[in-house]
């Protein structure tokens, strides 16, 4: 490359870094999403050990309450829960975890997401998830 | 061109993404846009918490935007302000039913004072005349009469539609709808951080403070009942050098007298006694006070006190908004003669307690159902509670009230100066004996009296002679100044000012009865032959009038039977005297001879 | 004599600047309203990103508004631009107009550029119902009606124009953003090709276009809850708003705007008198509209 050569692929440079510039705030506004979270509410008939309501499983160990996002940690799946197994498997690639969602098998690679529980007065238990 | 354009492009994105970041979004993602600034505000009430309701539900506004301007458009100030109240306390999800009984109310039509105004000025005599109300007079920007230009001036800044004004003071502090009365503590920016201001605070606690506001003008039953007396303006004792700090608004000041004995003695305060129905109205609309007027003295002092009716859930829910009032628990409870449940007066398993509404603090109330001779003496039964135990009722006579047809003053309603300025000035105001007449065939009350004299001046200032007038009228209510401690007989029956007849020498002749004044009008100039407060002449004819047809002073006959008990009070001076038990009879007795021989050397015709 | 001749000269300088000045202007306007037009069109595309037609419309526009980042900028474009299209297409043509350039044109083509011009103002009209707020809502109710009026297709006209219940933004939606530009350009094909603008006209547009939107704040809109007593439509039909206020809305929204655009689309077709009385005719009607939309917003 001679030196007309550079500086023309210099000016090139500087024009895509200007178009990018330019297009910075198209992109920041087309790429934006609002954080938005559900509340799904289960009533005392529905707090039964591994209970599936809206994308969250509660489990129920005496009467600890946690809760596990249903969406496989792969490519976004819901997953079932085996009964016989006592396993959650995942319909699309066979992602396999275990009763309180840690990966066991599969092509996913981190466990499932533990979401937070509230007990209210009323004895209902919310749970929050980020849709 | 093509270079140019793609440098200006570049700099104004340079200046884009600056503004951008100067921006202001919130760290965390916000329930509603006004949250993002306004969430550390304080709360209202208990019941209103700002975290749960936002801001929105009731201010309206824009609640999706973060800008301040874009969130502001259509925002409301004071939600409870009547012309907005129905979108915002009195919305669906909240209070509704409540706004329009509110706007049917006497405080917020001020039909009462409208109607007297017509009764005096225009019709000559009609009741329930007046064809406009506030919010009437609120929609037009004439005004018909005389009448209506004086109520806009000098009387609407007191009633419910009245916007509240930012500012300190009485006048700022009146008006506001719902706010008016159930703002109990106006809120504030504590630091120049919005995100943490004070909120006004609500409540259905409300202190007399709120209602003396108004209630400091006119029968002056605000300040009575505390304990005042709206003296003369010069602010005596000075306090070095100057008018004293015991103010009132207008230019006022007050000296001491005792307070209603509710007030002394119980610390109560108006909402203690005053019920719902009638501070909010019952969704009818009332020509005049008494009308909605609901609490009397014998719903508390003889009380009849009944298990919560099946279905009131008023009963119990008052109890519980109010939260220092402890909760019923299956307490008997004391109802008005509307029907308001008087939440705070019930019967338990150990007698009756009043607790105060303010502070929860219980008042015992010894009510007993033994009737006592002084409450049952045959003849007193027309004798309100008020004409034997107020004392004192505040007087103004002879208001000279100017009519300036070339100045301008403010219409109150349209809060804008308008054509014609009034200026009052009374001759003089006490705080004296009451005049007793009768407020309806049932009743006797104290009254007190209404005089105008009205002069109009044209525009070059001459006296218009067609157009004044005066009006000398009295008028019954009860004066708040209530005590234990009644008047003695001698105060009504030996004293021709509680009769009515006014302040001077009553003597009985044989001829009939013959009553000096102490005030000479006519050789005074007065314009009238009798005196100011005279509302009655011996032979029973009313001298003043009333703003009610069945409004009157004692009659002839009543006189004759009032007074011909006075001669034999200086002996029989107890209720308990056997002759009072049928006192016609005992006169038959005494003409007849039959009686023992008493001292008084004649009974008049 | 001298006085006359000077004063004779002066007029004939005078004309001759104003000449210059009216050809320039006439070069010049049609380039930067489509200038503005392709600015509308990009802006226009980046909102589409975020923007939703249903659900609580106006709180996706606010949020587009007040959170989304730029949101504020692109959004205040998209309108100036728009807005800026539209007037000059409006000077455009009454340019022409005025130079009675419908005598040298076919019926056709004017008839194509007329309805395209007209195309121009309901692509604003549908993008202003598309705000979400109160106005916007209002303003399609008022068309949705004002279409269930014509006899015969009314109500399969109106169907077709505005959705019903939760579907009410997302008809005009595909209009504002689909239908009635495509219809646009095709309409105008032959023109865009002639004035299509150059790079002395983009800078002028972008400049003055990004730097209004960097500084000039969105009007502030009513929620659709929000109560009122008095609320208007966009400028270019405040005319309309004010006859429907006196007249019956066959009337004053539907025949006597369709008279002036069947009068304004025949103008090649007369000749001789016709010819004259369609011209005054649509210059006094003009005149007249525009003294209507006055007494509305001021008065």
């Amino acid at each position: 490359m001679d030196r007309r050569g550079f500086f023309k692929k210099l000016r090139w440079f500087f024009y895509a870094l200007f178009g990018a510039v330019l297009a910075l705030p198209a992109l920041s506004f087309v790429t934006y999403r609002k954080k938005r979270t559900r509340t799904v509410v289960f009533t005392v008939s529905e707090q039964t050990d591994h209970y599936f309501k809206q994308g969250v499983f509660l489990i129920r160990e005496g009467e600890a309450f946690s809760a596990l996002s249903a969406k496989c940690t792969h490519l976004g799946c819901t997953v079932r829960f085996d009964q016989h197994k006592k396993q959650f498997v995942c319909p699309c690639h066979q992602s396999v975890y275990d009763a309180v969602g840690k990966r066991v098998a599969g092509p996913a690679r981190d466990d499932l997401q533990v979401l937070p529980v509230t007990l209210r007065e009323n004895r209902d238990i919310e749970v929050v998830v980020e849709v | 061109m093509k270079k140019a354009f793609f440098i200006f492009c570049v700099v104004l994105t340079g200046m884009l993404i600056v503004l951008e970041h100067q921006r202001f979004r919130p760290d965390q993602p916000v329930s509603e846009g006004c949250m993002g600034c306004h969430a550390g505000a304080s709360d209202p009430d208990k019941s209103h918490p700002v975290a749960a309701f936002g801001c929105f539900s009731c201010h309206l506004g824009n609640p999706y935007s973060l800008d301040k301007d874009r969130a502001h458009a259509g925002m409301v100030l004071n939600p409870g302000d009547l012309s907005v109240a129905a979108q915002g306390c009195g919305q669906e999800k909240c209070h509704p039913g409540i706004v329009s009984r509110v706007k049917n109310s006497i405080m917020a039509t001020n039909k009462g004072i409208l109607n007297t105004l017509y009764y005096h000025w225009i019709t000559n005599g009609k009741e329930a005349a007046s064809p406009v109300d506030v919010q009437a007079l609120l929609a037009v920007d004439t005004r018909a009469n005389l009448a209506e230009d004086h109520f806009v001036k000098l009387c609407a800044s007191c009633h419910f539609w009245r916007e509240r004004t930012p500012g300190q003071g009485e006048f700022a502090e009146r008006g506001g709808g719902c706010s008016g009365c159930h703002v109990v503590k106006r809120g504030e920016k504590t630091t120049e951080d919005l995100s943490k201001f004070t909120h006004s605070e609500l409540s259905t606690r409300i202190p007399s403070h709120n209602c003396v506001r108004c209630h400091n003008r006119s029968a002056r039953a605000g300040l009575s009942y505390e304990g005042k007396y709206e003296s003369e303006g010069y602010g005596t004792p000075f306090e070095h050098g100057q008018p004293n700090s015991r103010g009132l608004s207008g230019r006022r000041f007050y000296l001491d007298l005792p307070p209603d004995v509710h007030h002394a003695r119980s610390e109560m305060a108006c909402i203690d006694c005053h019920t719902h129905l009638e501070l909010m109205g019952d969704g009818k609309r009332y020509e005049y006070l008494e009308e909605q007027r609901d609490v009397i003295c014998k719903d508390c002092h003889e009380p009849r006190f009944v298990e919560v009716r099946q279905g009131d859930e008023t009963a119990e829910r008052l109890p519980r908004l109010n939260s220092v009032v402890p909760p019923l628990e299956g307490a008997k409870v004391a109802y008005s003669q509307k029907g308001a449940p008087l939440y705070n007066l019930r019967q338990g398993g150990h007698g009756a307690a009043l607790y105060l509404k303010l502070t929860g603090k219980a008042v015992s109330m010894n009510i007993s159902t033994e009737k006592k001779a002084y409450h049952a003496l045959p003849g007193h039964e027309r004798l309100s509670c008020q004409s034997c135990h107020s004392p004192y009722v505040p007087q103004c006579y002879g208001c000279h009230v100017t009519y300036h047809k070339g100045e301008f003053q403010k219409d109150k309603l349209l809060g804008l100066e308008t054509p014609g300025r009034w200026r009052e000035g009374r001759s003089y105001m006490r705080f004296e004996t009451p005049i007793l007449g009768l407020a309806n065939e049932q009743t006797i009350s104290p009254y007190s009296p209404c005089q105008v004299f009205v002069s109009v001046f044209d525009k070059d200032l001459s006296y218009n002679d067609g157009e004044s007038f005066a009006i000398s009228a009295m008028s019954p209510f009860d004066p708040h100044t209530t005590q234990n401690a009644s008047r003695t007989c001698l105060d009504c029956h030996g004293d021709p000012k509680a009769l009515g007849l006014g302040q001077g020498l009553l003597s009985a002749t044989k001829d009939g009865l013959l009553f000096c004044p102490t005030y000479d009008s006519v050789a005074s100039n007065f314009g009238q032959d009798f005196a100011p407060e005279s509302f009655a002449s011996v032979n029973g004819t009313a001298l003043h009038t009333a703003s009610r047809h069945e409004r009157r002073p004692f009659n002839a006959k009543e006189l004759k039977a009032i007074l011909g008990v006075t001669p034999c009070l200086s002996c029989h001076d107890t209720y308990e005297d056997p002759i009072y038990r049928d006192f016609k009879k005992s006169l038959e007795r005494l003409r007849g001879g039959l009686a023992r021989a008493c001292g008084v050397s004649f009974v008049y015709p | 004599m001298r006085y006359n001749r000077g004063s004779k000269r002066f007029l004939q300088q005078t004309q001759k600047v104003m000449a210059k000045f009216f050809n320039k202007t006439s070069l010049y306007l049609p380039r930067l309203s489509l200038a503005a037009l392709i600015i509308c069109l990009v802006s226009g595309v980046v909102l589409a990103f975020q923007y939703r037609p249903f659900g609580n419309v106006f709180q996706n526009v606010e949020e587009i508004t007040t959170l989304v980042p730029y949101g504020f900028f692109f959004r205040r474009l998209h309108y100036a631009s728009g807005e800026v299209f539209a007037i000059l297409v409006l000077l455009h043509v009454a340019d022409y107009f005025f130079r009675s350039a419908y005598k040298r044109q076919s019926f056709f083509d004017w008839f194509q550029l007329g309805l395209g011009a007209a195309l121009c103002f309901f692509i604003l009209f549908t993008g202003f119902i598309l705000q979400g707020g109160l106005e916007g809502y209002f303003a399609g109710t008022i068309l949705r009606n004002l279409l269930e009026l014509i006899p015969f297709v009314g109500s399969a006209a109106s169907h077709m124009v505005i959705g019903r219940g939760h579907a009410f933004y997302f008809l005009p939606y595909l209009y504002h953003c689909c239908f009635l530009p495509l219809g646009l350009v095709f309409l105008l094909r032959k023109h865009i090709r002639d004035w299509l603008p150059d790079w002395g006209s983009m800078t002028v547009a972008t400049m003055m276009l990004f730097i209004y939107a960097l500084a000039v704040p969105m009007p502030k809109a009513l929620p659709p809850g929000a109560e009122t007593s008095f609320i208007t439509g966009p400028w270019f039909f405040l005319g309309v708003q004010e006859l429907l206020r006196h007249f019956s809305p066959l009337w004053a929204g539907l025949f006597l705007p369709a008279l002036f655009a069947a009068l304004f689309l025949s103008l090649p077709a007369l000749s001789g008198v016709w010819a004259r009385v369609a011209r005054y005719t649509l210059l006094t009607g003009a005149g007249v509209y525009a003294v209507l939309s006055v007494k509305l917003y001021f008065f």
